[in-house]
C-alpha cells in the first residue's frame, strides 16, 4: 500500500456498504462510513494483485470466485489493525498476576491439576501473549506447571511475526525494566527468550468462526483487549459466545480499558478487583464456598 | 423445560440459574405472563433483570405492561427494577406520549426526571412536545433529563429545540445542552454558540462544537482550550482545530498564520498528542502539526502516516509545505525504516516539482541516497526508493528497476513497476531493452507483462506472447490483459487458447479480452466458454457475448437462464436485455421471483430495456425489496423513466424508507440534481 499516492480505483459510498457489510459477515470488523477511505486505500492492493480494476469487480469477486474465501481472508488481512506493545494497560496486568493467578492456581490445585491455560484472542503480532507468558513466569507461582498461552489472529502475516518473536523499539514503548531479562539482542532486533517462546503457541483464527474457536480448548483466563472495539454489536455478542463457550467456570475475561460488554452479554459477572474490573464465567451456585470462607 | 421447572429455576438461589431460565422463557412461543415478567425485571441480579428487559420486550400485552411500569417508575425504591422498566419503556412505549403527560402530572417532583428518561429512551419524536414544556420548566432536573431525551430522540426538531436553549440562564441546563449537541453531532451556527462559551466551563466541554462551527473566530476559545492541563480537553480541542481548519476554505491562510504564530506550550500540547494520542487526536494533531509547519513534529507526522493513520488532507498539506520540507526530511535518514522511507519519496517527489527552487547539491544528494537505498534490506525503504525513480528515474535506472521486479516483495514490484511505466513514457527503447532479458517466470512476470503493454511497440508484443507460456498463472494472466492493452492484432486465437488453461483467473481474463475484441474470431471461444464447469466463466462469457451482440448465442444465452449458478442467471439476463431478446419479459418475471438479489438487480435492469410501460410495472417492485442496494437499483432506473408515474412512485417510497443513503437517493433524484 502506497501511503503517499491516493491513486488508483476510488470506492463509491455504496460500493463501500457493501464491501463493509460482506467483510462485517465474514470477520466481524466494521467500519464506520466517514472511514470509507481507510478500506479504498487498503483494498486497493488486493485489486492490483488479482489484476481487477474496480470494487464492484472485486464485490462479484468475493461473491462467486471460486478462491473467494481465501480472498477474503486476504481482505481481512490487510483490514485488520494490529497496533500492540508488551506490557500495553499495566494495571490490568497488575491485577492478573496479583489477583487473577493466584485464584486460578488455586482452582486447578483443587481439581488436581498443575496446567494453566491462557487465550489472547486476536493477540497480532504476538506482544501481548510473550507478555501474558513473562509475568506468569516472573511471579514463581507456576514452577513446574504446564503453562499454555495460546495467541490467535485472523492475519498470517502477523502471527508469522509473532512466532519469530523478534521486535523494534515501537513494540518496547511501554516496557517495564525488571522484565528485560527476558529478551536477547539480535541483529533484526531484539528476541524473547526461549524459556518464555516454550510457553507460547499460535494459531489462525476468526474469532467469528465458533466451530473452529474449539482448537483454543478450555482456558482459565482469556484477554480480548482492544479487539471488539472494531466489531459491530452483533458480531460483538457473536465473540463474547465463542469466549464464554471457551472459558472454564470461574474463568477470567479481560477487555480493553475502554470496552464493557454490558450491554452486550449477560452470560458474564463481574468481578470487581483492587485495581480493575474484569468478567468471569460464573461458578455454579452449589459449587462456590460457603460464605466467609 | 416444563412451565413448572422454568418457576421453580426462577426461584434459585444461584443467580445464573435465574438469568438461564428468563432466557428460555423468552423462547416460549406462547409468550409470559406479566408477573413473571415484572418479578424478573425486581431481580437483584443485573444479569437477569437484562434478560428481562428482552423478555419485556416480547410482551403481548403492550399496554397492561406499560402501566404497569409507568407506576413502578414512580414508586419502587428498587433502583434495579426502575431502570430495568425504563429501559423496557425504551422499547416498548412508542406511540404513547399521552399516557407519559399522565403519568408525569401524577407524579412527584423527585421521580418525574425517571419518567423523562424512559421518554428519550422511546427515541418518539412524539414526546417532544412534552418535553419542550419540560425543558422551560422551573425543575432543573427536569429540565436536564429532558435535555437528554431530547438527545436520546435526535433529529432536526429536538436539535433545533436544543438550540434554541442555549441562552438559558441556568449553567447546569447550558452545560447538558452543550454535552447533548456535542454528542448529536450538531453544528450550531457561531452566532448562536458564542455567547454560550463566554462562560469558561461551559467554554472547556463545548471544543467539538467549536470546531464544527467553522467560523475562525472560534480559533482563539480553542487555543486556549489545547493547552488546557487536562489531556483530555487538550486532545478535544487539538481535534476540534483540525476540523476547524478543514472546513475554514476562505480564512484558511490566516488560520494557518495564527496556528504558525502558536506558542510553545500549543507546540508541546501538539507534540504529546502526536506520541501519546489516541488515534483521532494523532489524526488531527498530524494535519495541525504540518500546517503550522511545525517541524519538530515531522518525525512523529511521518510515523502517523506510516502507521496509516493520518488522513488524505494531512499527506496533501506535507506536499503543500514545499522545498523548504526536503532538508528535514533527508534529516530524517537515521530513524524508524518506515519513516524514513516516506521521507527518502517525499523529498524525491518535492525536489522534482520544485526543481528551480532546490539547490543542486540537493538533488544530488537525493539521487545518491535513491540510488543507494535501491538495494536496501528493508522492502519499505527499497519501495520508496524506486518508487522515488518515478521522478528521478533516467534511462541507466532501467536495469536496476527490472531487477527490482525480481523480488519477492510485491511492495518494491509495484514500486518498481510505476516507475518503469513513467520511463515507459519518456524512454520506451531503453525500458524495452532492458525487459528483453527479464525473467517472465520470476515473482515479477506479471509486473514485466504490465510495463510491457505500455511499450506500444512489436517487441513488446512479442514478449509478451512469450509470457502466455509462462509457468506462473498470473503472468499468463497479465499477459492475456497486456495484449489487449497494447492493441496487439491478430492475437484472437492465442487468447482462445487461454480460455482453456487451467487457470480459472487466467480463464476469467481471456474470455473479458476477447469481448472487448472487435474481431469475429474471438466469438468462437467465447461460445465455448458458455459450457465452462465455472460458474464465473460461464457468466463472463454470457457477458462478453452480450456486448459484442452476437445474436447467433441468443438460445445458448437463454439456456443459462435455467442455471443453478445465481451469477450465471444474472449474466445471462444482462446479456439477453443488450441482446433485445423477445424473451426477455418472461425472464424478467422470473427473476423478480428469484430470491438471489443478484439476479433481482439483473431483472431489473432487464426490465429497464421494455417499453415504458412495462419497465415502471416491473421497476417498482425493486423498492419493496429488502436489500438496501437493491432499492437503490430501482431508484437509479425509475429516475432515469422520469415519467409523472414513476415520479409519483418514488415520492411514495421516500415516505416508508428508512435508510438514510436510499432516502438521500430519492430526495436527490427528485429535485433533479
Amino acid at each position: 500500500m502506497n501511503l503517499l499516492h491516493d491513486a488508483g480505483p476510488t470506492l463509491d459510498l455504496k460500493e463501500f456498504r457493501l464491501l463493509r457489510d460482506f467483510v462485517n459477515r465474514f470477520c466481524g470488523i466494521y467500519f464506520a462510513d466517514d472511514s470509507a477511505y481507510v478500506m479504498e486505500r487498503r483494498l486497493r492492493e488486493r485489486l492490483r494483485q488479482l489484476g481487477i480494476e474496480d470494487f464492484a469487480e472485486y464485490y462479484r469477486y468475493l461473491q462467486y470466485h471460486p478462491k473467494a474465501d481465501a480472498e477474503l481472508e486476504a481482505a481481512a488481512e490487510v483490514l485488520t489493525t494490529n497496533e500492540t506493545y508488551f506490557f500495553r494497560e499495566a494495571y490490568q496486568l497488575r491485577a492478573f498476576t496479583d489477583e487473577i493467578l493466584p485464584v486460578v492456581r488455586g482452582r486447578a490445585l483443587a481439581r488436581g491439576s498443575k496446567r494453566l491455560d491462557v487465550w489472547s484472542a486476536g493477540c497480532s503480532s504476538g506482544e501481548e501473549v510473550y507478555t501474558i507468558a513473562m509475568l506468569i513466569d516472573a511471579t514463581g507461582l507456576f514452577e513446574g506447571w504446564d503453562i499454555r498461552v495460546f495467541g490467535n489472529d485472523i492475519s498470517r502475516r502477523v502471527l508469522q511475526k509473532a512466532r519469530g518473536a523478534t521486535y523494534s523499539t515501537a513494540s518496547f514503548r511501554a516496557m517495564i525494566p525488571d522484565y528485560e531479562r527476558y529478551f536477547i539482542d539480535t541483529d533484526e532486533g531484539r528476541q524473547v527468550h526461549p524459556r518464555i517462546r516454550a510457553m507460547c503457541h499460535f494459531g489462525h483464527l476468526n474469532l467469528m468462526n465458533q466451530r473452529r474457536a474449539a482448537i483454543v480448548g478450555h482456558v482459565d483466563v482469556t484477554f480480548c483487549r482492544n479487539v471488539l472495539i472494531y466489531f459491530d454489536d452483533a458480531s460483538r455478542r457473536k465473540v463474547l459466545d465463542t469466549i464464554y463457550e471457551r472459558l472454564n467456570r470461574g474463568g477470567y475475561l479481560l477487555l480493553g480499558h475502554s470496552e464493557s460488554l454490558l450491554q452486550s452479554s449477560t452470560a458474564f459477572e463481574i468481578a470487581q478487583l483492587s485495581t480493575d474490573i474484569v468478567y468471569r464465567r460464573p461458578i455454579p451456585y452449589t459449587e462456590l464456598p460457603p460464605r466467609g470462607t | 423445560m416444563t412451565g413448572d421447572r422454568l418457576e421453580h429455576a426462577l426461584h434459585s438461589a444461584d443467580p445464573d440459574v435465574r438469568r438461564q431460565a428468563v432466557h428460555r422463557m423468552s423462547l416460549r412461543p406462547q409468550g409470559t405472563p406479566l408477573t413473571q415478567i415484572l418479578e424478573a425485571l425486581s431481580d437483584a441480579d443485573w444479569r437477569v433483570r437484562r434478560e428481562a428487559i428482552s423478555l419485556a420486550a416480547q410482551t403481548r400485552e403492550k399496554d397492561a405492561l406499560i402501566d404497569a411500569l409507568l407506576t413502578r417508575v414512580v414508586e419502587t425504591d428498587n433502583i434495579g427494577l426502575r431502570n430495568a422498566a425504563i429501559e423496557v419503556l425504551g422499547v416498548v412505549a412508542q406511540g404513547k406520549a399521552d399516557k407519559f403527560v399522565e403519568a408525569c402530572h401524577a407524579a412527584g417532583d423527585g421521580v418525574r426526571k425517571f419518567l423523562v428518561e424512559a421518554m428519550g429512551k422511546t427515541q418518539d419524536p412524539q414526546m417532544i412536545d412534552h418535553l419542550e414544556v419540560l425543558i422551560r420548566g422551573s425543575d432543573a432536573n427536569v429540565a436536564a433529563a429532558a435535555v437528554e431525551a431530547l438527545v436520546c430522540i435526535g433529529g432536526t426538531r429536538a436539535e433545533g429545540l436544543l438550540q434554541s436553549q442555549l441562552s438559558t440562564p441556568h449553567l447546569f441546563l447550558r452545560v447538558s445542552i452543550v454535552e447533548g449537541l456535542t454528542r448529536l453531532g450538531t453544528r450550531v451556527p457561531w452566532e448562536d454558540l458564542k455567547p454560550a462559551v463566554e462562560d469558561a466551563i461551559v467554554r472547556r466541554i463545548s471544543a467539538e462544537l467549536l470546531g464544527r462551527t467553522g467560523e475562525p473566530e472560534a480559533l482563539e476559545f480553542l487555543l486556549g482550550l489545547a493547552v488546557d492541563p487536562s489531556p483530555q480537553t487538550s486532545a478535544a480541542a487539538l481535534r476540534a482545530i483540525a476540523e476547524l481548519a478543514e472546513q475554514v476554505d476562505t480564512h484558511r491562510p490566516e488560520l494557518i498564520d495564527r496556528l504558525s504564530a502558536s506558542n510553545e506550550s500549543f507546540r508541546h500540547a501538539l507534540h504529546e498528542a502526536l506520541l501519546h494520542g489516541d488515534t483521532a487526536t494523532r489524526r488531527g494533531a498530524a494535519y495541525l502539526a504540518v500546517l503550522c509547519r511545525d517541524e519538530t513534529s515531522l518525525e512523529a507526522v511521518l510515523q502517523t502516516v506510516a502507521d496509516d493513520v493520518a488522513n488524505p488532507e494531512t499527506v496533501e498539506a506535507i506536499r503543500g509545505w514545499g522545498p523548504a520540507l526536503i532538508e528535514p526530511l533527508l534529516l530524517l535518514r537515521r530513524g524508524e525504516p518506515r519513516v524514513w522511507a516516506l521521507s527518502l519519496e517525499l523529498a524525491a517527489e518535492l525536489s522534482c516539482r520544485h526543481l528551480d527552487a532546490v539547490p543542486a547539491g540537493t538533488r544530488d544528494r537525493i539521487r545518491s541516497l535513491i540510488e543507494r537505498d535501491l538495494t536496501d534490506v528493508t522492502d519499505a525503504v527499497r519501495a520508496a526508493a524506486a518508487e522515488s525513480l518515478r521522478w528521478w528515474g533516467d534511462p541507466r535506472d532501467c536495469r536496476a528497476l527490472v531487477e527490482c521486479l525480481s523480488s519477492s516483495s510485491h511492495l518494491v514490484r509495484a514500486a518498481a513497476t510505476s516507475a518503469l511505466e513513467a520511463l515507459a513514457k519518456r524512454v520506451p527503447a531503453m525500458v524495452e531493452e532492458a525487459l528483453e532479458r527479464a525473467d517472465l517466470d520470476g515473482p515479477g512476470g506479471a509486473d514485466i507483462a504490465h510495463v510491457l503493454s505500455r511499450l506500444d511497440s512489436d517487441g513488446a508484443i512479442e514478449v509478451l506472447k512469450r509470457g502466455l507460456h509462462s509457468r506462473d498463472p498470473r503472468t499468463r494472466r497479465a499477459a492475456v490483459q497486456a495484449l489487449a492493452m497494447a492493441n496487439a492484432t491478430d492475437v484472437a486465437q492465442l487468447i482462445g487458447y487461454a480460455v482453456a488453461d487451467e487457470d480459472i483467473d487466467v480463464q476469467i481474463a481471456a474470455v473479458r479480452t476477447l469481448g472487448q475484441m472487435s474481431t469475429e474470431e474471438a466469438n468462437g471461444p467465447l461460445s465455448t466458454a458458455l459450457d465452462s464447469p465455472f460458474p464465473p466463466i460461464r457468466a463472463e462469457a454470457a457477458l462478453a457475448l452480450g456486448r459484442r451482440v452476437a445474436s447467433d448465442a441468443v438460445p445458448r444465452i437463454r439456456a443459462l437462464l435455467e442455471d443453478e449458478e445465481p451469477v450465471v442467471i444474472a449474466a445471462a439476463l444482462d446479456a439477453l436485455a443488450w441482446l433485445g431478446d423477445s424473451e426477455v419479459s418472461a425472464a424478467v418475471e422470473r427473476a423478480l421471483s428469484h430470491s438471489d438479489d443478484e439476479v433481482f438487480q439483473a431483472g431489473l435492469r432487464a426490465a429497464h430495456t421494455l417499453s415504458v410501460r412495462d419497465a415502471e410495472r416491473f421497476v417498482c417492485r425493486g423498492l419493496e425489496h429488502s436489500a438496501w442496494n437493491v432499492r437503490m437499483l430501482a431508484i437509479k432506473l425509475l429516475l432515469d423513466l422520469d415519467t409523472e408515474h414513476t415520479r409519483a412512485l418514488l415520492t411514495n417510497a421516500l415516505s416508508i424508507e428508512n435508510d438514510s443513503m436510499v432516502r438521500h437517493a430519492i430526495e436527490i433524484g427528485l429535485l433533479g440534481e
